[in-house]
């Protein structure tokens, strides 16, 4: 029965997940919404990172790691496959129509909708990330806000020093190449070092 | 029969070769798709990558597809994505069972804090990027808001952001078709 649900909630993610690998995040942390015995999000949160160190497409690697924490390699293979089936039916479609497709005015009308409403949903994702990892969850609450300097409770500061030190790197244009590797082992070693 | 398993070979080794997915693989298909095996030009790569933008799923996966539909038709479209994810998702098997293995030691645990934190640094270039692409005018900065604070806040289902986008997009379509030099839509 789980495997039927984690079949059916990833070809869902490849129906509407626009814009690539990034933009199935915000499907996972539904899913992990929805179905709260599957995964956390700080889970999900490391399979990400897992994730990002593997070579291969990050969306398909993604639904091996969360399929496999579910479901064992069944689940992994099974989710693999329902992510891609609804893209590659929707592209043998368009395959055959190529030419008609991309000059379309519709299509182009829709994607310059969709496009940033996409964007919108990544940013949120992002946003859900940067929670999990910087806030301390248990204190974040509005009832415990009887101060205003309770607010700076809500904070896990010396994850927010550790944010705030690798996010000029990961911008500056001569190490944004490096490979997403460096910095995760660089996250890995402060972590352990200073016991975070 | 010969190219179907050189589709697949090929497409296995861009998959084994390139971190990050989507655009990043573009300099191995380049090598192995356009200068070795010649099946293709870069243009057409290129708008592949246009197409798969504008599609749901996987970017990989649509390119790919496409250049294996080029190839052999549809079994080239199935064979060819199954080649690009076969590197990552048996190296993510490994992983997954190497990682919960190991989980619940301490200093896994407190690396995984740390991974965590480099993890939301890498995500949020690229979310800068996604959006400098994507938001080119007001209208799309107020789609991209609304998204946003639809899900981040109000938890909504993705799926229903994208579709209400799509029903948006379509009506401003309409409204544009009806008048002829409208105000406050620029074309990108």
């Amino acid at each position: 029965m789980t495997l039927l649900l984690l079949c059916y909630e990833f070809f869902f993610t490849g129906l509407f997940a626009v814009g690539g690998g990034l933009a199935t995040i915000p499907f996972l942390q539904n899913m992990g919404k929805k179905h709260s015995a599957w995964f956390t999000g700080a889970g999900l949160a490391d399979m990400i990172a897992a994730s990002q160190c593997a070579p291969g497409p990050l969306g398909t690697n993604m639904a091996t790691f969360v399929g496999y924490t579910v479901g064992g390699f069944s689940g992994s293979f099974l989710s693999v496959l329902a992510l891609m089936t609804p893209t590659v039916v929707i592209d043998l479609v368009i395959a055959a129509l190529l030419e008609r497709f991309r000059n379309a005015d519709w299509v182009e009308k829709l994607m310059r909708a969709i496009r940033p409403a996409s964007a919108g949903l990544i940013a949120a994702a992002a946003f859900s990330l940067l929670r999990i990892s910087l806030f301390r969850e248990s204190a974040f609450s509005f009832a415990g806000l009887a101060h205003l300097r309770d607010l700076l409770l809500w904070f896990d500061w010396r994850c927010v020093a550790l944010y705030a030190a690798l996010l000029p790197f990961a911008f500056w244009k001569r190490l944004k190449k490096l490979h997403p590797l460096v910095f995760i082992a660089a996250g890995a070693a402060v972590g352990v070092l200073f016991q975070l | 029969m010969k190219t179907l398993l050189q589709l697949y070979f090929s497409f296995f080794k861009v998959g084994l070769m390139t971190f990050g997915g989507g655009l990043s693989m573009f300099p191995m298909l380049e090598r192995e798709v356009i200068d070795r095996r010649k099946w293709c030009t870069k243009e057409e790569i290129l708008d592949y990558y246009a197409v798969g933008q504008c599609t749901p799923g996987i970017i990989a996966v649509d390119v790919s597809a496409f250049i294996g539909y080029r190839l052999k038709k549809t079994l080239g479209a199935v064979i060819a994505p199954l080649g690009v994810i076969s590197p990552g998702f048996g190296i993510m098997l490994l992983l997954a069972t190497v990682l919960q293995q190991v989980a619940d030691y301490p200093a896994v645990q407190s690396a995984f804090v740390g991974v965590r934190v480099a993890v939301c640094a890498l995500i949020t270039v690229s979310v800068v990027n996604i959006l400098r692409e994507s938001v080119r005018n007001l209208w799309q900065l107020a789609v991209a808001l609304l998204a946003f604070v639809v899900v981040a806040v109000f938890g909504a289902n993705p799926a229903w952001v994208v579709l209400g986008a799509a029903l948006l997009g379509l009506a401003q379509g309409r409204l544009q078709k009806g008048k002829p030099a409208p105000e406050g839509s620029h074309r990108p």
